[in-house]
């Protein structure tokens, strides 16, 4: 596709989504919820796409930055700092996450070998998960704080900040990597050594998407602090919140721009139906499902030769190399 | 203020953690041999422990099997489950590097957990034998019995790991490819056989810590992420590829929980644990008891 | 003469998207020695590591002992009797030389005569045996590449692969190693050798290919191609008062 087709394309996508609310009854229509999970979950994987296709590497932590990002408004609320869809406690809940991406992510990402950044992402989300459980009142503890359920009026607001979030994630991922940055990251990424030898500083890039990623993650978080209105560490640490994006961008395809918005989008419709129909079936079913994804589909719908043909798109690589052998030596 | 208790007191605690670490240390040898030869730390071995130790708990149950007794179901067992799994999970992907598989590992977790919530039920568990709360008594300082027995599982575990790895063909085969494994192929050595070979020792080990958690705590379908994570922090401190490491990893971790709920309430232990494995990834990934020069490859 | 123990024809590797060999094609006489020269990236190596089955040739023949073998895992071919020191050795540092000696033969075929092998490697490296116990790591280059030659040898290999075996080393263990090739060579080991230092490959081969950026530019005999102008002015400019 060329550049305007893309452009086009993303422009008309979402002008349709932004028109449903006129034809379907937003606070009736379940069609409207499905659509806000999904969009929220767009935005997530688009964070986790991000920091794949940046870092080559893959973060197990979501979690602590979507759920940092919901307690910065909880406390931020409870303590009377910021209100109801306060621009400021939005902006904070991304930047908070953000800065803490930095930390964490500067002696993480200048290892060569990837299993630290996975384990300590990975070890982030619990330590958050205890810090907010040991925080007294402040925290609420394991039981989480309430928020005034009574500032709820509408779900439209909900509806369009998840849809901005989602296009807003979807093009900063596009930007970034389709910059000449990017492409020099995707150029050097399979053999790191080397680009250190050059003298090239990747760890900066890594870092900034990385801290991008968690920026995004943290206004997800927040979103759903708004919309949930209790806020505990059990469901807003909880591992489901990096596991369903990684699944997603795994299904839809990693790397790619439209493969974690068709596998965000796909998996929030199955695992909305299976909530219905399956109830306690369903948590087996998504591990399942990444094990069979990462078995038979590795690079994802969007690599599949129908869909390509289909779109008639670029054939693009997977940064984390989640392809068979086919003979590339390291 | 800071109170001082006395020193049979703060000996009985670290005699405690180190007791207690050696369970950690059992999970992370089998964390440490997968990961040297797949590159991938395999954070289902929690959940490959909780189901040992549902395994040790319905023997118990139904056929009043004691739990040292279902060693030898339980082991071998969790050697051939161990086998299989590479074969029909890892096998495919085994090649295509790591990422596959760490998110294999991940997704098996997800799903044994909860798999085990829908079978068993979320409610907690724990074999009560008779034996279960005899302490032994010696210089004024008590032992639990089924600790200790634990600690001997980990002692022995570890003996037989070393020997295998160092007295045998296969062992060896292990060692050179967790260094090379492009050389080990060039002698023969199939991959999916060593990977396999390390697949079934650490799915056993994780077997006989599963005995040792059904005897020691009280456990539920959830438990086993947890007991990853405290097996990483204790391959992450012992440095990763040495099995000795990997128990002195565990027994270091157990004595600092020991002690940090002794002095602190008991989830910022937890938290002083996590954040001592951040640390270590973060500043000193090679582990603690590892020089230098000898993680350094040519 | 009967069939070559191992022809090569039309043979051609791609790395990723880039091709790194073009139609290589070129045959190895039982006991003979075949070298294989070119300067930095002319892909050499490339050529050895297609052919012990570490790279996937794209397209292309391999023919070893009369049958086809290209595709084939490298596990596999060293069990079929093609065997490889790679570059830079390979060796695993950690363990001792004698248990780098032992996993030489962990072939099928070559472990119920470790011992018989065992002692004809202790016999032409007398140096290995003295430091059976010593951590392979620790010995020095020229010591590291005898015992990856032996290494290799304990599998009981039809051919021979050594891949730079004088990089980096002094030059009197050079001589060494040399000398070792055509110790082995007489002992009926049939040797491909793939060398920088180009004097010596082509002083010691029965034939020889030059490759240049993945193409052959010239075959023939070692002597004839050792005489040749073009070869001289190419490639030994600096390299001949040396060696």
């Amino acid at each position: 596709m060329k550049k305007k087709t893309q452009i086009g394309l993303l422009v008309l996508v979402t002008a349709l989504f932004a028109a449903v609310p006129l034809i379907l009854d937003s606070e009736k229509s379940y069609y409207v919820y499905f659509l806000f999970m999904a969009f929220t979950f767009i935005a997530l994987s688009q964070s986790w796409n991000l920091v794949a296709g940046y870092t080559g590497q893959i973060s197990l932590g979501l979690h602590a930055f979507f759920g940092l990002g919901a307690y910065v408004i909880a406390i931020g609320w409870g303590q009377e700092i910021i209100g109801f869809f306060d621009p400021l406690g939005m902006i904070l809940s991304g930047l908070i996450p953000a800065i803490l991406a930095v930390v964490v992510g500067i002696p993480l990402l200048s290892k060569l070998r990837g299993d630290y950044f996975a384990l300590g992402t990975l070890g982030l989300g619990e330590i958050l998960r205890l810090v907010f459980i040991q925080g007294g009142a402040l925290t609420g503890g394991s039981a989480g704080l309430m928020l005034p359920s009574s500032s709820y009026t509408s779900m439209l607001p909900y509806y369009f900040i998840a849809l901005f979030l989602a296009v807003f994630a979807t093009v900063v991922t596009y930007l970034m990597v389709q910059s000449s940055l990017g492409w020099a990251l995707k150029a050097v990424r399979d053999d790191e050594t080397a680009a250190a030898a050059n003298g090239i500083n990747i760890l900066k890039y890594k870092v900034l998407a990385f801290a991008v990623g968690a920026f995004m993650a943290g206004l997800c978080g927040s979103l759903q602090a708004y919309y949930l209105f209790h806020i505990h560490p059990q469901n807003f640490f909880g591992l489901n919140w990096t596991l369903y994006p990684i699944l997603m961008c795994v299904l839809g395809g990693v790397g790619s721009i439209t493969g974690p918005v068709i596998g965000a989008i796909f998996l929030t419709a199955i695992f909305e139906l299976s909530k219905i129909l399956l109830p306690e079936i369903h948590p087996i079913f998504s591990g399942l499902l990444i094990v069979l994804t990462v078995i038979f589909l590795p690079d994802g719908i969007v690599r599949l030769g129908w869909f390509e043909k289909f779109f008639k798109g670029r054939k693009t690589e997977s940064p984390i190399n989640l392809k068979l052998f086919t003979g590339k030596e390291k | 203020m800071f109170y001082l208790p006395p020193i049979d007191i703060l000996i009985q605690i670290l005699i405690n953690g180190i007791l207690f670490g050696a369970m950690y240390g059992i999970a992370a040898i089998g964390l440490s041999l997968i990961f040297g030869t797949m590159q991938i730390i395999f954070i289902a071995q929690g959940a490959m422990i909780v189901l040992a130790a549902y395994g040790t708990f319905w023997l118990f149950h139904f056929f009043s099997m004691d739990p040292y007794l279902s060693i030898i179901v339980i082991f071998p067992v969790s050697v051939i489950f161990g086998l299989g799994l590479y074969q029909v999970l890892f096998r495919r992907v085994a090649r295509a590097g790591k990422f596959p598989s760490l998110l294999i590992a991940f997704g098996l977790m997800v799903l044994l957990e909860n798999l085990m919530s829908v079978l068993f039920t979320p409610n907690p568990r724990s074999v009560r034998a008779s034996y279960t709360a005899y302490g032994i008594s010696a210089l004024g300082l008590k032992i639990s019995f089924t600790r200790l027995m634990a600690f001997i599982m980990a002692i022995l575990a570890t003996t037989g790991v070393s020997l295998f790895l160092k007295k045998t063909l296969i062992g060896k085969a292990v060692r050179a490819a967790s260094e090379n494994l492009e050389s080990a192929t060039l002698v023969g050595i199939t991959p999916h056989r060593v990977n396999s070979v390390t697949f079934g020792i650490g799915i056993g080990l994780a077997g006989l810590a599963g005995i040792a958690t059904a005897t020691t705590y009280s456990f539920d379908p959830y438990f086993g992420f947890v007991f990853s994570l405290k097996a990483m922090i204790a391959l992450a401190l012992g440095g990763m590829g040495s099995v000795v490491g990997a128990l002195m990893g565990g027994v270091l971790l157990g004595v600092l929980e020991s002690y940090g709920s002794f002095f602190l309430t008991g989830g910022w232990a937890d938290v002083i644990s996590y954040a001592a494995f951040m640390l270590v990834l973060m500043f000193r990934p090679e582990g603690l008891f590892v020089r230098s020069s000898d993680s350094e490859k040519p | 003469m009967a069939n070559p123990l191992l022809r090569v024809s039309d043979l051609n590797v791609f790395y990723g998207d880039a091709q790194a060999l073009w139609d290589i094609g070129f045959y190895v006489d039982e006991g003979a020695v075949y070298s294989i020269i070119g300067s930095n990236g002319a892909g050499k190596s490339t050529v050895l590591r297609a052919l012990s089955g570490l790279v996937r040739p794209a397209s292309g023949r391999v023919e070893f002992l009369g049958s086809r073998v290209e595709g084939k895992g490298a596990d596999v071919m060293v069990d079929l009797g093609i065997s490889l020191v790679p570059e830079g050795r390979g060796l695993f540092t950690s363990l001792t030389v004698l248990e780098n000696l032992e996993l030489g033969a962990f072939t099928k075929r070559a472990r119920p005569k470790r011992a018989k092998t065992l002692e004809w490697v202790n016999e032409l490296f007398p140096i290995i045996e003295a430091r059976k116990d010593q951590q392979a790591g620790k010995m020095s280059g020229g010591e590291q590449q005898m015992v990856a030659i032996g290494r290799a040898l304990m599998s009981r290999p039809k051919l021979l692969m050594l891949d730079e075996p004088s990089l980096g080393l002094a030059p009197l263990i050079v001589k060494t190693v040399f000398e070792i090739i055509r110790t082995l060579n007489e002992q009926k080991v049939t040797i491909l050798l793939v060398e920088q230092n180009i004097h010596q490959a082509l002083k010691i081969a029965d034939r020889a290919l030059v490759l240049k950026t993945g193409r052959t530019t010239m075959t023939g005999k070692g002597d004839e191609l050792l005489a040749d102008p073009e070869i001289q002015k190419a490639y030994m400019g600096t390299l001949r008062k040396g060696t």
